[in-house]
């Protein structure tokens, strides 16, 4: 029962309500740091520990926080984990730090870690919490990451860092601008939808 | 169960403690190391402005120590490098571009007239566009860049980077024009702060 509950919430974090592709949520990040696959990966490891463990601490306080100042609270625990991935990264992985500059900052803005939160933490258990904070922060984690590899790739030539592209390939750079994460994006939920609706009429 | 005033004043308080204290444990435990990250960054910044080369972190410090000194300029302070007689300065260099400030390392001659070369320490740029300051690509334009009319630089809009050390002119980066023009604003300017401090 246990592991179905924790099956069924991944599988709708990642597939059937995704957060971006579906519920369309934390889209100016996905449009502001989806240009280098790197810096992707840490922004979104920073989004799934925060989304995971702001969940598990309202959840786990759920019965002391006052109703009038529940989204303060929340707000603040969130703000919590954010500033430690920044103060983690300044001490530990400076120069990502400085490439990523403000946006860890941002993470506290993103509207799915204050949903999951206000949905979900607030009135579930806190391992249950914990874990659909870690899914959803996932279903953000690998659009994402997909939308970084083609910016990447055909923005620079380059995956991580790593020259694949021939010689002679010119890069395009409209890759390197947001609104290609827009297009990126809108082709991501295109398919998606279909395939979702494909499934429905095959039921 | 319905909470009272007291209770939902006194509840705000100890959390927000709590959670203030927590944070400030964990900046001062790193505290230490991130300045010493700083430190290495300066270090670093300096010596790959004067094109001084290191093999690794730990060289970095030992390199800089046995090349590079720090003179007082009418209360500014100046990185000196001097190599078979030739003497080069640098200055820390702060400014403001499209998203926020920028500090860096710019490295001149001593007559002011030739840029030795340019690195930056920290800025708020758009990755992937204006963040492309950070390139080498970007940066080498720079490098042995002899100075233009009246002293300055000029930013062009080619398309592509000028590797033409003669003519006083760098190109911006595409889709960054307005970090590329606040990039030369701020070398022209601490070019024309140098020539009063070493002219």
């Amino acid at each position: 029962m246990q592991k179905t509950g924790l099956m069924m919430t991944a599988k709708k974090n990642i597939w059937a309500e995704n957060p971006v592709l579906i519920q369309v949520l934390g889209i100016c990040s996905a449009l502001a740091v989806t240009n280098t696959l790197l810096n992707t990966l840490i922004m979104t490891c920073g989004v799934v520990f925060v989304t995971g463990f702001s969940n598990l601490t309202i959840s786990l306080l759920k019965n002391l926080i006052p109703r009038r100042v529940r989204m303060i609270v929340q707000t603040l625990i969130i703000a919590f984990y954010v500033i430690l991935v920044d103060i983690f990264l300044r001490a530990f992985l400076p120069d990502i730090s400085r490439s990523l500059g403000p946006y860890v900052g941002l993470i506290i803005t993103n509207c799915i870690i204050m949903g999951r939160a206000e949905a979900f933490a607030q009135s579930n258990p806190p391992i249950i919490s914990l874990w659909d904070g870690i899914t959803s922060g996932a279903g953000y984690m690998y659009v994402l990451l997909l939308i970084a590899a083609v910016r990447e790739l055909l923005g620079f030539g380059s995956l991580l860092g790593f020259r694949v592209m021939p010689e002679g390939f010119v890069t395009w750079t409209v890759m390197l601008t947001p609104p290609s994460a827009f297009f990126l994006i809108g082709i991501m939920i295109w398919i998606v939808k279909s395939i979702s609706m494909r499934k429905g009429a095959g039921k | 169960m319905k909470k009272g005033i007291l209770y939902t004043v006194l509840f705000t308080l100890v959390i927000s403690f709590t959670f203030v204290l927590l944070l400030s444990t964990a900046n001062q435990l790193t505290k230490e190391r991130t300045k010493k990250n700083e430190e290495l960054l300066l270090r670093k910044a300096v010596l790959n402005a004067f094109h001084i080369p290191f093999a690794n972190d730990q060289e970095a410090y030992t390199v800089y120590d046995d090349n590079v000194t720090v003179v007082k300029k009418a209360g500014t302070d100046l990185f000196m490098h001097e190599k078979e007689g030739i003497t080069t300065y640098a200055i820390l260099f702060m400014g403001n571009a499209l998203w926020g400030q920028v500090r860096g390392i710019l490295a001149v001659n001593a007559e002011v007239t030739v840029i030795k070369g340019v690195e930056f320490i920290s800025h708020n740029e758009t990755p992937g566009l204006g963040g492309r300051i950070d390139e080498d690509a970007y940066k080498n334009q720079l490098r042995g860049e002899v100075v233009g009319a009246g002293g300055l630089i000029k930013g062009t809009r080619k398309g592509v980077y000028d590797y033409d050390h003669q003519n006083g002119e760098i190109d911006g980066i595409s889709g960054a024009t307005r970090t590329s023009e606040s990039i030369e604003k701020i070398i022209n300017s601490e070019l024309k702060y140098l020539r009063k401090l070493l002219g």
